[in-house]
């Protein structure tokens, strides 16, 4: 006989429970799937550079705030390879960002970086065409990828072609001397086009050691030399005398494998992930394909009254243990791939939702060999252990037992039952607490007070504007000059220009030293105008803000509440700071309330405000009256577009702006939340696993209660006392444990939701409905079943 | 054929030993038509377990064909269970999922009987149960009666020495009974050994001897008189 035709009738015998088992099993196997490719995307982000384990990255310490930082100093990479060229190859990565180029009269957007010629020989980027190490110490050389060289050249070898290149300083041309392959879809170092270091940096790039963003990596031959190398690097901000910076920074190196899990690193280029995050993840993984596992064997356990006759009759007839073990495993197995089938569809359908979840940017899980070495794996093993246990745990008892009417009692493998499904609440209970709070601080984030109002504020990039530096200055006054003409009538309450927006990024460090004792605190620094405060609505706590471009204000600066705090001043009155030197004294003329800049899970870091009327001008800023929306970016798009030259305008609203500085967590949330939500799920399947398996044991004392006279009622609430006393012993072992969990979470976050009580008790609740909706589901059927049916074969 | 010799059976709680067989003493000789009666509880299922290897006895000995088969190997009972004998039950115990033919041929897959041998013995016995029309029906398409009949076939098909049936007519009213052990006595005759358990009078002078029990012991074994 067929085992198609028996598996077939295997799945209707079992009406429907074969079909929920399987589907059970193949979401807990997509889930997984989904989970494993995540993580394998993230442990070999950077597996793929050619002596990968002897990359090191240098890594920057603040010594004023302790914190770390990829970016090093731009003459960092020269001065290591000039001073120690036996111990180390280094390569710099610097001004990674993307550049606007324009080929033949067309204008493209690509991501690049202006790089040192050692990158190929440390990082082993494969070089497809053009010259070998050298390629790129020629002046204005570049060598581009593959897919780039297509997409802009429209051929694979475009060596010799030329292109210009749009900088701060001016439109530099650019000759392509080689072509590299594409770096993996998961590489942290991905740039399409890398240009000639000395073309693309300022003339006395040597001297400028208070330039940061440079990104380097350092091959070692011999990785005793690590501790060595490192205290050699550290002697060189001295060595070179270099200016503002001597004495603040401290050096590290760091594996490159280590760098992609290095959350406490500071790196715009390539952010990290936490290993502790793929660690819970692969437990997720694990628990969700463990659960799903046991609830099959469970089930399959469950229908085991039903089968036992059946082994029976096969034994008496002649049937060996082993060819009974057999069928039930060849049985199981149809199932696990009827499961594996299901499982490859269900990921295949939610991959593209995932990806975008998770910024996976490998196409699809089935390109990737490991996902279906993976698949495999998982079919051998659930199959052996699913159909394995139940294989040997049915064939066992001897026949007259499984014939006789007192089967199904004491069956095998129920001792191992009620800790599971107690454990499974656990779980189900600290995964709907831990949602409850993900989504509460998330909430709390959006709600929070910022300090400043952020309703009505819309920003503009004016960076754009002009390409060279000088021209943008001039651009922003006439912009502001022109837009000022109508504010009035079309909504403009105020504006004003800045380096930064908050919800942009504050990237000036500054050391400042406090003249009385000369301690050095490090803050963040924001150049505005006199119009800064009163468009955010920033309250002045004491003394004033700027007025006007007058010689008082521009030789003076704001503080900020932390700043005044750290500095353990009681009033600002006749106070000054000194900046970059200890000589460089300005007075502090007022203190702001502070303002948050960042995501709340950062602390208000302290911070001066220095007066710059369009000085280093970056955005624009308009407070608009409510309502007045439409005209008002109307007339600023009409200003725009006479002074810009076609360049597109996009305007953003602050508050909006804010919000996507969530959209990581809020992401991450949605994730966690999905797969607690599948695990829950999961579990109720479990749940009435084990509930079909108890009712169809207490089938005939059902009955005969019935036939004394039982209400339904009656019945319900003798079969669900049980679960409630151990949804309500799950509740008490969970709530500890989601309690530490959820706080040491909470500690991400500067600015932090309360674990308030009553999340708790909604979540047993929650955990309580769902659980008795499932087991009710299960026990009214058994307990309105005509007593008669159930007793008439005893 | 099958010798009994001092055949015990008992459970042991706390304070008392239960005896369900005690001293049990006979013997069935080839072509026998055996009847075992006896009130509930008198320990006859049991005894028909203890021959047909589904169970063991506390203490005693049994012998089929002289050789002892107590504490057998399960390789060894599943040779007896293939080659040896056949089991008819009062639930008929028929599996529910196959069709009639695949319940009588199953038997014949344990045994290893090639599938071209299997097809005319099947046919064979589905001819001379006047079954060929219902061969492709599953079990709760048939009557009570049928579906003992299927049981039987299933439990002959593999030509079986020794048939044992356990109430083969409990759970079917007369006229089916009477048919059920029209089919019994028919084999008997044709030299098929057969042991079964009834609590019906009339049934059991089918047989030609009554072996009848009461609280685990032989009380009487007497031949039938015609």
């Amino acid at each position: 006989m067929g085992i198609f035709r028996f598996s077939n009738r295997l799945l209707k015998r079992e009406k429907g429970f074969g079909i929920l088992n399987i589907i059970g099993l193949s979401i807990g196997m997509s889930m997984s799937l989904l989970i494993i490719w995540y993580i394998h995307y993230h442990v070999t982000a950077d597996a793929h550079h050619s002596n990968a384990g002897q990359i090191f990255r240098l890594v920057s310490k603040d010594k004023n705030n302790g914190s770390l930082s990829f970016d090093n100093p731009l003459p960092m990479a020269y001065a290591i390879q000039k001073d120690y060229p036996d111990e180390a190859k280094v390569a710099g990565l610097f001004g990674n960002r993307d550049y606007s180029i324009e080929v033949e009269n067309k204008k493209f957007q690509v991501s690049g970086s202006i790089s040192t010629s050692t990158i190929f020989e440390v990082l082993g980027f494969k070089l497809l065409a053009g010259g070998a190490k050298d390629v790129l110490s020629e002046p204005n050389s570049a060598v581009i990828t593959q897919a780039c060289a297509l997409k802009v050249f429209g051929n694979l070898n475009p060596v010799g072609e030329l292109l210009t290149v749009e900088t701060f300083s001016g439109n530099i041309p650019i000759t392509i001397k080689g072509v590299m392959e594409d770096a993996p879809l998961n590489s942290n170092y991905s740039p399409e086009v890398l240009f000639n270091w000395q073309s693309m940096n300022p003339p006395d790039w040597k001297e400028k050691w208070w330039w940061g963003g440079n990104q380097l990596f350092i091959k070692v031959g011999n990785k005793t030399q690590i501790a060595n190398l490192e205290q050699n690097i550290n002697t060189i901000l001295e060595r070179y005398n270099a200016k503002f910076i001597k004495g603040r920074y401290e050096f590290q190196l760091i594996p490159l494998k280590e760098a992609h899990f290095r959350t406490d690193i500071e790196s715009p280029f390539s952010p990290g992930i936490s290993s502790h995050l793929l660690w819970i993840l692969g437990l997720v993984a694990l628990v969700i394909m463990g659960v799903a596992s046991i609830n099959f064997i469970n089930l399959a356990i469950g229908q085991a009254g039903k089968n036992a006759k059946d082994t029976g009759i096969s034994k008496v007839l002649g049937a060996s243990r082993l060819r009974i073990g057999l069928d039930f495993m060849a049985a199981t197995f149809f199932k696990v791939f009827m499961s594996l089938l299901l499982a490859t569809l269900i990921t295949k359908l939610l991959s593209g939702t995932f990806q975008q979840l998770a910024n996976i940017k490998e196409g699809s899980p089935f390109n990737n060999p490991v996902i279906w070495f993976v698949l495999i794996v998982m079919f051998v093993c659930i199959g052996v252990f699913t159909g394995g246990y139940p294989a040997i745990v049915l064939s066992r008892p001897k026949p007259a037992k499984l014939l006789s009417a007192k089967r199904g009692k004491g069956s095998s493998g129920k001792a191992l039952q009620k800790p599971l499904i107690v454990t499974q609440f656990i779980i189900v209970n600290v995964l709907i607490i831990a949602v409850l709070f993900i989504f509460k601080q998330i909430s709390f984030m959006k709600e929070h007070d910022l300090g400043f109002n952020k309703e009505g504020l819309i920003g503009v990039d004016i960076s754009p504007l002009n390409s060279n530096l000088g021209q943008l200055v001039k651009s922003a006054k006439v912009l502001e000059q022109e837009i000022g003409k109508y504010s009035a009538q079309c909504g403009i309450v105020s504006m004003a220009s800045t380096e930064a927006i908050p919800g942009t990024g504050f990237r000036n460090a500054f050391t400042i030293f406090d003249p009385a004792n000369l301690e050095a605190y490090t803050v963040t620094s924001v150049g505005i105008d006199e119009n800064y405060t009163s468009a955010f609505e920033i309250p002045v706590l004491e003394g004033k803000a700027f007025s006007g471009n007058s010689k008082a204000t521009s030789g003076s600066i704001l503080i900020n509440e932390t700043l005044k705090r750290k500095l353990g001043w009681d009033s600002i009155e006749n106070k000054q700071l000194a900046i970059f030197n200890k000589n460089n004294q300005v007075p502090v003329i007022g203190v702001l309330k502070d303002i948050h800049i960042n995501s709340l899970n950062q602390a208000i870091p302290p911070m001066i405000y220095r007066y710059k009327k369009n000085a280093y001008p970056q955005y624009m800023v308009f407070r608009i009256q409510n309502g007045h929306e439409k005209e008002a970016l109307l007339q600023i798009k009409e200003q725009w577009e006479k002074l810009s030259g076609g360049k597109p305008f996009e305007p953003f609203s602050v508050e909006e702006k804010f919000k996507a500085m969530y959209g990581n967590e809020e992401k991450l949330s949605k994730i966690i939340g999905a797969f607690c939500l599948v695990a829950v799920l999961l579990s109720c399947f479990g749940l009435l696993a084990y509930t079909t398996l108890l009712t169809q044991q207490r089938t005939k004392e059902i009955g005969i209660r019935k036939v004394n006279g039982a209400k339904t009622g009656e019945i319900l609430a003798m079969l669900n006392k049980d679960f409630v006393k151990w949804v309500a012993i799950a509740f008490m072992v969970a709530c500890p444990i989601a309690y530490y969990a959820m706080n040491k979470w909470l500690e991400n976050f500067a600015y932090k939701t309360t674990l308030s009580w009553w999340v708790f008790a909604l979540a047993g609740l929650l955990a309580f409905g769902i659980a008795m909706l499932t087991i009710s589901f299960q026990s009214y059927k058994a307990a309105t079943r005509n007593p008669i049916e159930s007793l008439r074969y005893e | 054929m099958i010798h009994l010799k001092n055949i015990d059976k008992y459970y042991d709680s706390k304070f008392q030993r239960t005896f369900v067989l005690k001293g049990i003493n006979f013997e069935v000789n080839q072509g026998e038509f055996v009847s075992v009666m006896g009130p509930s509880g008198s320990g006859k299922s049991t005894m028909l377990n203890i021959i047909g290897l589904l169970d063991q006895p506390s203490a005693g000995e049994l012998f089929i064909f002289d050789e002892p088969v107590f504490n057998l190997k399960e390789k060894r009972k599943i040779e007896y269970h293939r080659n040896f004998m056949g089991f008819i039950f009062q639930a008929y115990h028929l599996i529910e999922e196959m069709t009639v033919y695949e319940n009588i041929e199953t038997p014949l897959i344990y045994k290893g009987v090639k599938s071209k041998e299997r097809k005319p013995m099947v046919a064979n016995l589905l001819d001379h149960f006047n079954m060929v029309a219902k061969k492709d029906l599953f079990p709760q398409q048939l009557s009570g009666g049928q579906q003992q009949l299927v049981g039987v076939a299933r439990a002959i098909v593999g030509k079986p020495k020794l048939l044992l049936a356990d109430e083969p007519t409990g759970n079917l009213h007369s006229s089916q009974g009477e048919m059920i052990m029209d089919v019994l006595k028919g084999l008997n005759e044709e030299g098929m050994t057969i042991i079964q358990v009834t609590h019906n009078e009339k049934f059991a002078q089918y047989g030609k001897r009554i072996i009848r029990l009461e609280d685990g012991l032989i009380r009487e074994d007497l031949p039938v008189q015609n």
